[in-house]
């Protein structure tokens, strides 16, 4: 059984243009030791998933599907039991250290605040310990950072704090929504690694969701392309970026800037309305091998390899 | 091709200093040296990028150039023009020249306006007519329609937005736009259309860009050369492409090790303690601190030395 199992997820939202499905029907397993990267554009539905899997979105949004985790059901629990299980077992790290900071608490105590809300440990014992959380997440001289302000941080220091208030009570499973994208190039580099670190030793499992292509490629085992609030592909990430077989893969990486690229090669048209989401396949408005059936249906996603999937009814033929 | 140009912007020993908050009221103010002593200059139709890490002074250096940032000693000459000696008027006309392009579509665009407006403001002195017809002609060259122009910016997606702020810089045919970090907000596949774009506004126009930006990627599509800034001060500079095939400053090699690469699969054993992000004391190379290859002789600051393919670089090692 995978530590995280989503079966048929789905969110339906409210909007001024009527119900929206910004998440619709998404399933994919997280294993202990295994970090999934949920990759796409802005509007793509993977931060929605996201945020639907703790169950962080409007109270008014309505989940559809389940999660399991380790084995119990998520979409089923009551708030408070939901509560004991965020920060706890489960827990995030978000793009912006500064947003989930409180500027006006010290590190100390927020590193603390898990702490002492999930475990027995009374308060010396849980400023020792954030001590310990700072030196692992690599930030030197923890004891005096301990008690300064996040202003006093740099961003790569502050979004090691959050990884530290993420790792405090143990987490089986870490979900990170672009935990680098606000960061510099160096010290995303770092973040990375440190992230990729903490898997290995304590073979948590991190769910990562972000847009780079090239952080998907150098950390992720499963990677899960969304388009239009769909999973259109998903298999091992080398596979995946080696040869894409559904053509918004394709498109992606053939629009990414690279070394000796003479000319880009841009995706055409824009990403459809929620609102207005065709019947049949969600990109096929941009896709340059569709055909009239893809218009019909939406396409169901095919085992087209033992672990590779892909939503395109020319997965077949299309290589 | 760069070399035929004439220089249209130079910078000469620019330097931006700005007064750090005193603890106490009685203290001697300290200054933060944003951009220290630095000198480039960009030749009419060329394309120069300005990569570093937050606090490197790229920002502060197109700032500089725009004339939206004052140097506290050295000068921006444009057009053979000191920025600081013209008067507000001058500098007004001056401006239908050289024109900028900032990095959030979102928050560079007056919502409350239509596009027609946006893209008009630049130019000065022109009837209505003429106004909305260098507006219409501004957006069929970024792929925008005439009817855009009664629109308002919450109507368009980002890309578009992008689309319209280029526009904006265009309608006045200037022969510098500086771009500071205008593709970074943007998902992939816009990005590679807005990426085109500057590159074919540039063979059909000959605009040069002064193009400010984290990402080498993106530098490399765009820009033949590249100055590599480190706490306010040129670390490298040179042919794009070279440089980042064979960096020859140890800064250059952090940033191009750190960048994520397709296909290079990471494993990481342990926790790598935060590099210090103190600064280091006065009179050596800035970089000393974080550099692999320090040693005693970096306790001098290095200065710059030209090598014989034109690369310029600030280490005692290259």
């Amino acid at each position: 059984m995978a530590l995280l199992e989503v079966d048929q997820l789905a969110v339906t939202l409210q909007s001024v243009a009527g119900l929206v499905r910004p998440v619709d029907v998404v399933s994919f397993d997280v294993n202990r030791g295994e970090v999934v990267c949920i990759v796409g554009e802005s509007g793509c539905g993977k931060s929605t998933t996201a945020l639907a899997l703790i169950r962080l979105l409007d109270e008014q949004a309505i989940l559809s599907g389940s999660v399991r985790f380790d084995g119990q059901d998520l979409l089923g629990l009551s708030e408070a039991r939901m509560c004991a299980l965020r920060g706890n077992r489960l827990s995030m790290v978000f793009q912006e250290p500064m947003t989930a900071l409180n500027p006006v608490k010290t590190i100390a105590a927020q590193v603390m605040g898990p702490l002492l809300l999930h475990t027995a440990m009374s308060a010396a014992e849980a400023r020792v310990e954030a001590g310990r959380l700072l030196a692992r997440v690599g930030i030197d001289q923890p004891a005096r950072r301990l008690d300064c302000y996040p202003h006093q941080l740099s961003g790569g220091q502050r979004q090691r704090v959050v990884i530290a208030m993420a790792l405090a009570c143990r987490p089986d499973l870490i979900i990170a929504d672009e935990p680098t994208t606000a960061l510099d190039t160096t010290v995303q580099r770092q973040i990375l690694d440190l992230l990729l670190s903490l898997v290995d030793e304590a073979s948590i499992a991190l769910l990562l969701i972000t847009h780079n292509l090239a952080v998907v490629s150098e950390i992720a085992d499963t990677v899960l392309v969304m388009y239009g609030g769909r999973v259109v592909e998903s298999g091992p990430a080398s596979a995946v970026l080696d040869s894409p077989r559904h053509p918004y893969t394709q498109g992606l990486m053939q629009a990414l800037a690279r070394p000796g690229a003479p000319r880009l090669t841009p995706i055409a048209g824009t990403v459809p309305d929620l609102a207005r989401m065709p019947a049949g396949c969600a990109f096929a408005d941009r896709c340059p091998r569709v055909i009239d059936a893809c218009r019909i249906a939406r396409p169901v996603a095919q085992t087209i390899e033992p672990g590779r999937t892909v939503a395109c009814i020319r997965a077949m033929e299309l290589t | 091709m760069t070399e035929a140009g004439p220089v249209i912007l130079s910078v000469e020993d620019l330097s931006v200093r700005y007064r750090m908050p005193r603890r106490h009221l009685l203290e001697a103010s300290k200054f933060l040296a944003a951009v220290d002593h630095v000198t480039f200059a960009v030749r009419a139709g060329a394309s120069l990028a300005l990569v570093g890490e937050s606090g490197s002074g790229k920002s502060s250096t197109a700032r500089a150039v725009m004339a939206l940032e004052r140097p506290s000693s050295g000068r921006v000459r444009l057009f053979d023009q000191d920025l600081a000696t013209l008067s507000p008027g001058e500098l007004r006309r001056l401006r239908a020249r050289f024109q900028m392009i900032f990095q959030d579509p979102y928050g560079s665009l007056d919502p409350r306006y239509t596009v027609e407006r946006i893209v008009t403001e630049p130019i000065h002195g022109a009837s209505r007519a003429e106004r909305q017809q260098r507006a219409a002609e501004a957006l069929a060259e970024v792929g925008l329609r005439a009817e855009d122009l009664r629109k308002h910016p919450r109507q368009f997606s980002g890309g578009q937005r992008q689309r319209i702020a280029i526009a904006r810089a265009l309608v006045t045919r200037p022969a510098l736009i500086v771009a500071d970090e205008a593709v970074s907000a943007l998902d992939v596949s816009v990005q590679a259309q807005v990426l085109n774009l500057m590159k074919d506004l540039q063979a059909g126009h000959g605009i040069a860009y002064l193009f400010v930006s984290h990402d080498l990627a993106v530098v490399e599509y765009l820009c033949e050369d590249m100055i590599v800034l480190f706490r306010g001060a040129i670390v490298e500079s040179g042919n794009s492409r070279e440089i980042l095939r064979e960096p020859a400053h140890p800064y250059t090699r952090e940033l191009i090790d750190a960048m994520p690469r397709l296909g290079r699969r990471r494993r990481v054993a342990q926790v790598a303690t935060a590099p210090s992000d103190a600064a280091p004391a006065p009179g050596g190379c800035l970089y000393r601190l974080r550099c692999p290859r320090a040693a005693n002789i970096c306790q001098t600051a290095p200065v710059a030395r030209e090598r014989s393919d034109g690369r310029q670089v600030a280490c005692h090692f290259d």
